[in-house]
């Protein structure tokens, strides 16, 4: 990886003399871009670091957030009943992010806007899925959910550090980790000045299986009957050729 | 060393997947349950998803199930006869069971009701063969030899279709087994499971069958019944992962052997203490877990099929 990394750091002086010479023509206050435009899972796939670099024109503070697909998902809150935890309440939600992650060059907080952040879903903390069904501690279900996914390494349990080649260039590494599901992911950069947005870009990054993981992965979806059948005689066939490797023993 | 499942889409190591597949294999070949009760819930343990964890358990245990039913076979310690029979009940039993199954999901409280029949069955049949089999090894102990009357009362029922059978040196009626398997069927249903659970204590406390034959005959009908669900799976949520499967199944084929050749060398009603001893502890397990406080009292669930 960091071999990876140090041909990523090439690319990356390369791009920013062409994003500074661009920029200036384009008068944008803001450019960044990926070492990668998709993340390919194959079977030795174990999460990737991907270099996220730019250029900013104006002053101000960065924050880039990257989002995974949103998917619908339940929580269920467990209560004592007749003495046996059972599953109570249940709120739905309709579009959680199954990825997020937040860098920033300061903490947030220290942006000073902090109800613009919440239009932007900037922030773990801020993040606030709608919910289909609600209750009173709707809260605590919204709490419950970010945090089984900050558990699971799925959203970001800190902000990340941005670094800085002076005043305009700036990079960082977002870490993908191994249990990313695949599906299309945005990347926002966005410039902050004194409080206000300057400036946003998205790029978005493709997260995908290939070669054999693709494969399987479509052949149980699309033609599930022949899956489930080849599962079925795989097994037995397995059953049956260690029976007979092992038959003399 | 670690290998990327596609379906469960996330990397394992593959070492602790073969062992753990070797584990459930011993326990297939020695007692002809197929471990899915251990690996279901270690799968969910190292975050491979609920339904993908319970899907590729079936899977697996099809080819445990027909690497010891092989094995026992060539030893003749399968009654085919009774074997067609409590699958013959089996089928209608789970397809009754699917349909309660259906009724306590849409009530909402499944797996409440799913470990609540996992307790009070357990215990049940983990206690009745505990004292039992105490009983019998005592008695051996004392020279007094074993009698093969468990059950007795219910074989001499007068009912209708008396079979002989002759495997397993027994008359009775062919309705019995089927009864048995229909309940069979409706239990292995609600609660997930091979089967061999709630079969094995059956044919040797009901059916009053030699336990060596009761072992061989369970994982005969062990491999249609876990086909049924592997192939449910597959069609219903997408949700088996044939590469994790073949890594299970490699660990699992060893261990059947293993467990067979361990089997066919303990007493039968060793076997059955032992049985009782793990069936036991299972059951306090998950009662245990249905009282104590939850560290995280929030589930969370991703809605599949949209």
């Amino acid at each position: 990886m960091n071999n990876k990394l140090t041909v990523y750091f090439s690319t990356f002086l390369l791009m920013v003399l062409l994003c500074i010479s661009s920029t200036q023509a384009s008068a944008r206050p803001i450019v960044a871009d990926l070492s990668v435009r998709s993340i390919d899972i194959d079977h030795d796939f174990t999460g990737i670091d991907v270099l996220l670099f730019g250029a900013k024109q104006d002053p101000g503070d960065i924050v880039v957030v990257v989002r995974g697909p949103e998917k619908p998902h339940v929580v269920r809150k467990k209560e004592r009943f007749l003495g046996v935890w059972a599953n109570r309440e249940s709120v739905s939600f309709n579009n959680v992010y199954q990825y997020y992650s937040v860098a920033a060059t300061k903490p947030l907080d220290k942006i000073n806007n902090q109800s613009l952040l919440d239009i932007l879903a900037i922030g773990v903390e801020g993040l606030s899925p709608a919910s289909i069904t609600t209750t009173d501690d709707i809260d605590d279900f919204k709490k419950a959910l970010i945090k089984q996914k900050q558990e699971s390494n799925l959203y970001s349990n800190k902000i990340e550090k941005i670094s800085f080649w002076g005043e305009t260039l700036f990079r960082t590494v977002l870490k993908f980790p191994k249990n990313i599901p695949g599906g299309t992911y945005t990347v926002e950069t966005y410039l902050f000045s004194d409080g206000q947005l300057n400036s946003m870009q998205v790029t978005p990054i493709h997260v995908s299986k290939i070669g054999f993981e693709e494969f399987m992965y479509d052949f149980a979806h699309n033609r599930s009957l022949l899956y489930g059948v080849l599962a079925i005689a795989l097994a037995a066939a397995a059953g049956y050729v260690a029976s007979w490797v092992f038959r003399r023993y | 060393m670690q290998i990327y499942l596609p379906i469960a889409e996330l990397p394992v190591n593959i070492i602790l997947l073969l062992a753990l597949g070797c584990i459930a294999g011993i326990l297939s070949g020695i007692f002809g349950i197929g471990g899915g009760f251990l690996l279901t819930p270690f799968l969910m343990f190292i975050g491979v998803p609920p339904a993908v964890a319970v899907a590729t358990s079936a899977n697996q245990i099809i080819a445990a199930s027909v690497s010891g039913f092989l094995a026992h076979w060539r030893r003749m310690n399968v009654d085919i006869k009774m074997g067609l029979l409590l699958l013959l009940g089996g089928f209608v039993g789970s397809t009754f069971g699917v349909w309660i199954f259906a009724l306590l999901k849409f009530a909402g409280q499944l797996d409440l009701v799913i470990s609540l029949t996992y307790v009070l069955f357990l215990g049940f049949v983990g206690t009745l063969m505990g004292i039992e089999s105490s009983r019998t090894i005592l008695k051996k102990r004392k020279g007094i030899a074993e009698t093969a009357n468990r059950g007795k009362w219910v074989r001499s029922l007068s009912l209708p279709l008396q079979t002989y059978f002759p495997r397993s040196e027994t008359t009775m009626s062919a309705l019995l087994p089927i009864l048995v398997g229909i309940v069979a069927g409706i239990l292995v249903s609600i609660m997930g499971i091979g089967g061999g659970f709630v079969l094995i204590p059956a044919m040797i406390y009901l059916l009053g069958m030699p336990t060596n034959i009761v072992i061989g005959t369970s994982l005969f009908q062990t491999i249609f019944t876990t086909a049924n669900v592997t192939l449910l799976h597959a069609i219903g949520t997408n949700s088996v992962d044939i590469v994790l499967a073949v890594i299970l199944i490699f660990g699992a084929v060893v261990g059947a052997q293993i467990g067979t050749r361990i089997s066919s060398r303990i007493p039968a009603e060793r076997l059955r203490w032992m049985l009782a001893v793990l069936v036991i502890s299972v059951c306090l397990k998950m009662g245990i877990d249905l009282f104590i406080t939850p560290e995280d009292p929030f589930v969370i669930e991703l809605l599949l099929g949209r």
